[in-house]
C-alpha cells in the first residue's frame, strides 16, 4: 500500500471519531428539528454513491474501449462502495422520512431513481460473481446505465413535483450548519478513496494469484 | 368526516434556530441515533469485510510461494 494509505487512514478515523461532536454542536433546523442531524451523514453518503457510480462507469467504458484489467478492477471496487453508500442513503434517508414527511418512503422522482441506480450496482455484482467468463465486459456494458442515471438522480427534484429537498439547500446553508457539513463531507470522502484504493489492492492480488496459478500449471 | 392531510411542501432551505420545541426532543433521537449507528456499523463491517478478503489472498500467495520453494529444492 502506498506510504500516505496508513496517514490518511488514521485522519479519516479521528474526523469519523470527532464527527458526532460537531454535529451536535451545530445548531437545529427551524422545521425538522432534531432529526435534521441525519442530513450529515445521510448527504455524504449520497454523494459517494453517486460519485462511485460515475468511477464504476468511466472505469467500466475505459475497460471496454482498451481492454486493460486495470479498468476493470477499479471499475469492480467502485461497484461495490456503490452497494455500500447507496444502501446507507436509502436508510438514512427513510429515518429521516419517517419523522420529517410521516411515512417510510416516498416513490418521488429522486428516491426511485436512486433506488434503481442501486439496484444496477447490485446487478453488477451479481453478474461478477456468478456470470463465468465474458462477465466482466457485460457488467461493464451495465455500469454505463447506472451512471446515465447519476445526473437523472441530481437534477429530478428540480425538475419534478417531489417532496425531496431541492438542490438549493446545500449552496444556502448558512455556516454554522455549513461548516460541520464539510467537515463529514472530507471523512466520507476520505474514507472512500480509501476503501476503494484497498478494493482495487484485493482485486489486483486476486489477479497476481490467479496468474501463479496459471503459470504453475503450465509450468507442470 | 376526515380530511386528507395534505404532504408538506418541497423545502427550498434550511433554517436555523438555537432551541427545539419541547414535543421534538425525545421523538427523533431514536431514528437520529438507529441512522448512525447503521452507518458506522455498515462501513466498520464493511472494512473487516476488505481486510479479511486481503489477509485470505495474501495467505495464499504465502503458501504458495513456499510450495514452489518446496518443489523447487525437492
Amino acid at each position: 500500500m502506498p506510504k500516505w494509505f496508513l496517514p490518511a487512514a488514521i485522519v479519516c478515523g479521528l474526523m469519523f471519531v470527532v464527527s458526532p461532536f460537531v454535529i451536535a454542536n451545530a445548531p437545529f433546523d427551524s422545521t425538522m428539528g432534531l432529526v435534521y442531524k441525519i442530513f450529515y451523514y445521510h448527504m455524504p453518503s449520497a454523494w459517494m454513491f453517486l460519485t462511485a457510480s460515475v468511477i464504476c462507469g468511466v472505469a467500466s467504458a475505459r475497460f471496454l474501449a482498451t481492454g486493460d484489467a486495470r479498468h476493470d478492477r477499479t471499475a469492480w471496487a467502485a461497484a461495490e462502495m456503490a452497494v455500500l453508500f447507496g444502501v446507507l442513503t436509502l436508510v438514512t434517508g427513510p429515518l429521516w422520512a419517517r419523522k420529517a414527511w410521516g411515512t417510510w418512503w416516498v416513490w418521488d422522482a429522486r428516491i426511485t431513481s436512486s433506488l434503481v441506480g442501486w439496484m444496477i450496482a447490485w446487478a453488477y455484482l451479481i453478474l461478477r460473481k456468478y456470470g463465468g467468463p465474458g462477465s466482466e465486459k457485460l457488467s461493464a456494458g451495465l455500469a454505463l446505465f447506472g451512471t446515465a442515471n447519476v445526473p437523472f438522480i441530481y437534477v429530478s427534484v428540480n425538475y419534478w413535483r417531489t417532496i425531496h429537498p431541492a438542490t438549493t439547500v446545500v449552496p444556502t446553508l448558512p455556516f454554522s450548519m455549513g461548516f460541520p457539513l464539510l467537515f463529514c463531507l472530507t471523512a466520507f470522502t476520505l474514507l472512500f478513496v480509501l476503501l476503494i484504493k484497498l478494493r482495487v489492492r484485493v482485486a489486483e492480488q486476486q489477479s497476481r494469484l490467479d496468474a501463479l496459478y496459471l503459470s504453475l500449471d503450465d509450468a507442470r | 368526516m376526515r380530511l386528507a392531510q395534505a404532504p408538506p411542501a418541497q423545502q427550498e432551505g434550511f433554517v436555523p434556530i438555537d432551541q427545539l420545541p419541547p414535543q421534538e426532543q425525545y421523538a427523533a433521537a431514536p431514528l437520529l441515533v438507529g441512522a448512525y449507528s447503521f452507518v458506522l456499523v455498515m462501513l466498520f463491517g464493511y472494512m473487516v469485510s476488505v481486510s479479511r478478503r486481503l489477509g485470505t489472498i495474501q495467505r495464499e500467495m504465502d503458501r504458495l510461494a513456499a510450495d514452489v520453494k518446496r518443489s523447487g529444492k525437492g
